[in-house]
């Protein structure tokens, strides 16, 4: 397999840079996730490695061998994509030898190879359907045989799992990331789906704006975003703006002080506060945590794992979104009822000091 | 109750349209069989004679060999230009690209008979200008249904096209086909209804069209339109019904035919 190097890559269309000044190292056998909103140039960044999108700027090198100006048919990457392209006209078993025949493998050669990447997908019995006679879970594990059948040096998937149900998305992914593992792929994944990435990727990227805003291991990401941005791009999050008032101290635009590690910023600036729903306890020993609130619960809402609350709080216009776990073991907790007055709190650590976006 | 009267508006409307283009044809159909050298109703009785009769009819044999041999030859080479012009027109951006769309449409919005005088007098002129004779035979037929049946072309293929999912397209590139590979791999198969449809229109278009072939069909290219109508100056009789019949029955096999392979409801 190979490494992959994208240097300070840009792409423009006219004044619009789509893609601006990446540059990411991919490690051999390494899963990797573009991560982030629709338009933040996940997509262009993908289809520039595949070679689909010519570069304004920068190189991207394949195994330290520049591709930059290559055509993508002399890349040697394989592309997996959201609406799976296998051919119409072809058979599931010329589908996959497609790849083979372009590289004038014999006859007898690119058909042994091609049962085997098709036993990979555990579809060997549906060589001699046509794609229409599949189902979209189907078809896109040919689709994913018939890139793997070529070995290609980068193994690249557009949104691949966007047109499947949710529990084929989750079957096939995992089914990805077991291939990936066991025939050591170099990979990139672009999607915007959070779970997905988290679930797949050995390290996020996640992007905005044409940027890389921040690359990680999901634990990182999660646990210490670089900014606002990050921390309400992955999962739930309280942010509240305000600025640090003294040291350890941060004082909120609602005039709510929060203790917690201001060493990242002088004095007087402006940053955002981040607690994470799962952070923030409610009931009796919220009391307990050196930052308390008291607030009033406006809605609890039952959704199987975690429980959640809405508690507004004194002077803020927003309401603080609180998980509470719903384990059966647990006595159960005293849950606030709706509009009645509660105490919630969060330890020094939870509350993160981050740069506002 | 006010969407059922809708509804029943609707079917009733969809019922007549429908009926307005059957009947004539339904009617011409059973004319073919009147057992009367009149065109009289009710007919005293019926009979296969007048199928006979147009078969051994030797201008129309003649006829339907020339208008055979020039729908073939104005399909396939309007296609193949309408292939041609399409993939220009989707696939490629140049200065003009909509002027050439317009030119190429735009046989479409002047009357037949018009295009037909207009072309009769060009090719005078070409004549006079020294030369090449188009006035009368089957090369001048040729052109003028080519221009009839190129932006039907122009038209099917264009819309095959714009509708392909080209992901497929840079699938076959990222396995390693080359720019031409690609397109015959991975293009030119999914253009297969579009150009089948394209070749059935044109065909049917170019068999029955009387107006732009009155002017330029000479001794030995008359078409079978042209050939019914000389007919009919002289004749009335179920002849040239059970002649139409055949044309009918022909024309509808096609579409049955075409239908097997790509499903006519679902591009027209």
């Amino acid at each position: 397999m190979a490494t992959l190097s994208i240097r300070s890559l840009s792409k423009s269309y006219g004044a619009t840079r789509v893609v601006d000044n990446i540059s990411l190292e991919v490690a051999d056998s390494e899963f990797i996730a573009l991560l982030g909103p629709s338009g933040c140039g996940k997509t262009t960044l993908l289809r520039m490695i595949a070679g689909f999108v010519p570069v304004t700027d920068g190189q991207i090198l394949i195994d330290g061998r520049d591709v930059t100006h290559i055509p993508p048919h002399l890349r040697n990457t394989g592309m997996v994509f959201q609406s799976y392209a296998l051919f119409p006209h072809m058979t599931v078993a010329e589908n996959v030898a497609f790849g083979l025949k372009m590289r004038g493998l014999s006859k007898e050669e690119s058909l042994k190879r091609s049962a085997d990447a098709l036993s990979l997908v555990r579809l060997q019995e549906f060589s001699g359907r046509y794609p229409r006679e599949l189902s979209g879970g189907q078809q896109q594990r040919v689709a994913i045989a018939r890139v793997l059948v070529i070995r290609p040096d980068a193994f690249l998937l557009d949104e691949p799992l966007s047109n499947l149900d949710a529990k084929l998305r989750q079957s096939v992914g995992l089914e990805i990331r077991a291939l990936q593992r066991k025939l050591g792929l170099t990979t990139v994944f672009v999607t915007h789906d959070q779970n997905e990435a988290l679930g797949l990727a050995d390290r996020l990227v996640l992007m905005n704006g044409g940027k890389v805003i921040q690359s990680g291991s999901a634990i990182d990401l999660y646990n210490n975003p670089a900014d606002s941005f990050v921390a309400n791009f992955l999962g739930r999050a309280n942010l509240m703006t305000g600025s640090v008032s003294a040291s350890g101290t941060f004082t909120t635009d609602d005039g709510l002080v929060v203790a917690c590690d201001t060493k990242k910023f002088a004095p007087g600036s402006p940053a955002t506060l981040c607690v994470r729903p799962e952070n923030i306890h409610i009931g009796p020993t919220a009391a307990e945590h050196p930052n308390t609130v008291l607030g009033r619960v406006l809605m609890a809402t039952y959704l199987g794992p975690v429980t959640e609350v809405q508690v507004k709080i004194p002077r803020s216009e927003t309401s603080l979104t609180i998980h509470v776990q719903n384990r059966r073991d647990d006595a159960r907790p005293a849950l606030p009822e709706v509009d009645k007055e509660c105490v919630i709190g969060w330890n020094y650590s939870s509350a993160l000091l981050l740069s506002s976006q | 109750m006010r969407g059922s009267i809708g509804r029943f508006l609707f079917a009733a409307f969809n019922v007549m349209v429908v009926g307005l283009m059957v009947v004539p044809v339904v009617f011409v159909v059973w004319s073919a069989f009147y057992d009367s050298p009149f065109l009289s109703f009710p007919p005293p009785g019926y009979t296969l004679r007048w199928f006979s009769e147009a078969l051994n009819h030797q201008a129309f044999l003649s006829g339907a060999m020339t208008s055979l041999k020039l729908a073939l030859c104005a399909s396939v080479v309007g296609v193949i230009v309408g292939t041609l012009a399409s993939l220009a027109l989707v696939r490629t951006e140049f200065p003009g690209r909509g002027v050439l769309n317009s030119v190429l449409l735009s046989p479409l919005i002047v009357p037949n008979i018009v295009l037909g005088i207009a072309l009769y007098m060009f090719f005078i002129w070409l004549a006079d200008q020294g030369g090449l004779d188009f006035t009368s035979g089957f090369w001048g037929l040729l052109l003028a249904h080519v221009l009839l049946t190129l932006p039907w072309s122009v038209r099917l293929i264009s819309a095959n096209l714009i509708g392909l999912d080209r992901s497929v397209e840079e699938a076959a590139m990222n396995l390693g086909a080359n720019g031409l590979k690609t397109f015959f791999y991975a293009t030119v198969p999914q253009m297969r209804s579009g150009v089948i449809a394209a070749t059935l229109f044109s065909f049917i278009i170019s068999f029955e069209n009387l107006e732009i072939s009155l002017l330029l069909v000479g001794p030995g290219s008359t078409t079978l339109p042209i050939a019914l109508m000389q007919y009919l100056e002289f004749n009335i009789n179920p002849t040239v019904a059970a002649a139409s019949t055949l044309q009918v029955v022909l024309i509808v096999g096609l579409l049955l035919l075409t239908d097997r392979h790509v499903k006519l409801s679902r591009i027209v």
